[in-house]
């Protein structure tokens, strides 16, 4: 029988760092990394020659990132490795890096994204099958068509969508590193330029660049370094499924809903214990079918939730406090790292203006193209 | 020579019976069969809308795309005629644009 991460060495994330999230600029991908992964060396007080293992979450850099950006921290010839898994590479360079530390390959491990914003190839161009919808089907068309059958089902309207990039965007404005940090309207969003079907660019995530780091050990290394165990998140659990048949079912909430199931059993938690969700929310829709399929809330419920505020920073579970895809940014590599960044400083009560009260519990979710889904669930210092 | 859009074609697995669109010859995702188990088959182009959308491209110009859940099982994501909104029957016709889906069955 395989072992589960609560069989292994108990793991924790005890440094966090990030350049922000931003639009384009001529800033050398070295220079975004750099940022990230010195601020979560220095927010967990470890020296870098203690690292033993890093891995690199990018998409659109080419092969080989880890390297040209980790030399300048002065080599050490440790095991390093590039993680490519689209929207869920940052996630999955967290997964690894987190799976080498519970199982005693390493007591110090980084997990990096850095990614610039660039053309990306996509694997499923090359197969040599000719799709029906060649170059028409957009990822803002395929979830311009999950709103307007999410929507029209439940009987919800536009607003009912726009509400989740109002809250998502109010949250950014509080968070530095984040892409979009302007104040926005309900109005504002609803007559934001028209993209596909009820989706307005405020509604989309903008795909910038970006860099995130975080630093994950063993006991025995947060012993042998010092570092002080109040500060220290443990991951409880990380699942990563692909996608499955579901005929006519949204396979992005699908996906999302059983792999969910999956990361709360093995972490021996309810998800009415969660106070805290980061999401894939690329676009604003969305958040509404994840909540539903993870259980936060009731099938056809999140639309009265989210209006009632119980997914606002104070209420009943925070979702996107950092802003989320749709505000502090998609810039794909560093993504799923920064998801864990926000969380880690939730639970260790860091968040400032953006905090939820007494959070205990994270959750950490993204889909990637293909479709893959890594969901993590991070607990409080005890 | 272009290949033609119509009739449409699927792959229909005699192992599982699973049918898919488009066509490949590399294997059944349902249950992995290939070579002489899978069948390169036409469909009957009918459908219905699971959800349609209207497109706006950059220069001003829209187009209407959906969800068209085939008679034979499949979803398919296509261009619809103007008038086309969810839950309506279609078929497939090839114009200058392309395939597209009108109302109506045959
Ligand atoms: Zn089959």
């Amino acid at each position: 029988m395989a072992v589960l991460l609560s069989d292994l060495r108990p793991v924790y994330v005890v440094g966090i760092g990030l350049h922000r999230f931003q639009r384009a600029t001529d800033t050398s991908f070295v220079d975004l990394g750099l940022t990230a992964v010195r601020a979560a060396l220095d927010d967990a007080g470890v020296p870098w020659p203690e690292v033993e293992t890093a891995y690199t979450g990018s998409t659109r850099l080419g092969m080989a990132v880890s390297r040209p950006l980790l030399r300048h921290l002065g080599v050490t010839g440790i095991a390093m490795t590039q993680v490519e898994n689209a929207s869920a590479s940052g996630s999955s360079a967290f997964r690894l890096a987190v799976r080498d530390v519970a199982a005693g390959f390493a007591d110090v491990a980084m997990a990096i994204g850095v990614d610039k914003a660039a053309p990306g190839l996509r694997a499923e161009t090359l197969t040599g099958i000719s799709p029906l919808d060649e170059g028409l089907t957009t990822p803002p068309v395929h979830f311009a068509l999950l709103a307007e059958e999410y929507l029209r089902s439940r009987g919800a309207g536009a607003e009912d969508m726009a509400r989740v990039a109002l809250k998502n965007h109010n949250n950014a404005a509080d968070n530095p590193f984040a892409h979009r940090q302007q104040r926005r309207t309900l109005e504002e969003i609803l007559a934001d330029r028209p993209i596909a079907g009820a989706l307005t660019r405020l509604e989309c995530c903008p795909v910038g660049e970006g860099a995130a780091a975080v630093v994950v050990v063993s006991e025995e290394g947060m012993r042998r370094l010092g570092i002080d165990p109040a500060r220290a998140v443990r991951v409880l659990s990380s699942a990563q499924q692909s996608e499955q048949l579901y005929g006519t079912r949204s396979y992005d909430a699908e996906l999302t809903g059983a792999t969910t199931q999956q990361a709360l059993t093995e972490a021996g938690v309810s998800v009415t214990d969660v106070d805290i969700v980061e999401l894939h929310d690329a676009f604003a829709i969305e958040e509404l079918q994840y909540l539903e399929t993870m259980g936060i809330c009731a099938e056809g419920a999140a639309p009265s939730c989210l209006r009632d505020g119980e997914f606002a920073i104070g209420g009943r579970v925070a979702v996107s406090p950092s802003g989320g895809l749709l505000a502090m940014g998609h810039p794909i590599g560093p993504t799923g790292v920064g998801q864990i960044a926000e969380i880690t400083r939730q639970l260790r009560g860091e968040a400032g203006v953006r905090q939820q009260p007494d959070a205990r519990l994270g959750l950490a979710h993204l889909v990637g193209l293909g479709a893959v889904c890594v969901v993590h669930v991070l607990a409080a210092p005890a | 020579m272009p290949t033609p859009l119509l009739p449409l074609r699927g792959i229909h697995c005699e192992r599982c019976g699973h049918v898919a669109t488009p066509v490949q010859h590399f294997g059944c995702e349902s249950c992995g069969a290939h070579g002489a188990d899978v069948a390169d088959r036409p469909l009957t182009g009918e459908g219905t809308v699971l959800g349609a959308v209207t497109v706006h491209r950059p220069g001003g110009e829209t187009v209407r795309i959906g969800s068209v859940h085939l008679q034979e099982g499949p979803m398919v994501r296509a261009l619809l005629a103007a008038d086309v909104v969810a839950e309506d029957r279609v078929r497939a016709t090839e114009t200058d644009a392309g395939l597209l889906f009108v109302r109506g069955d045959h």
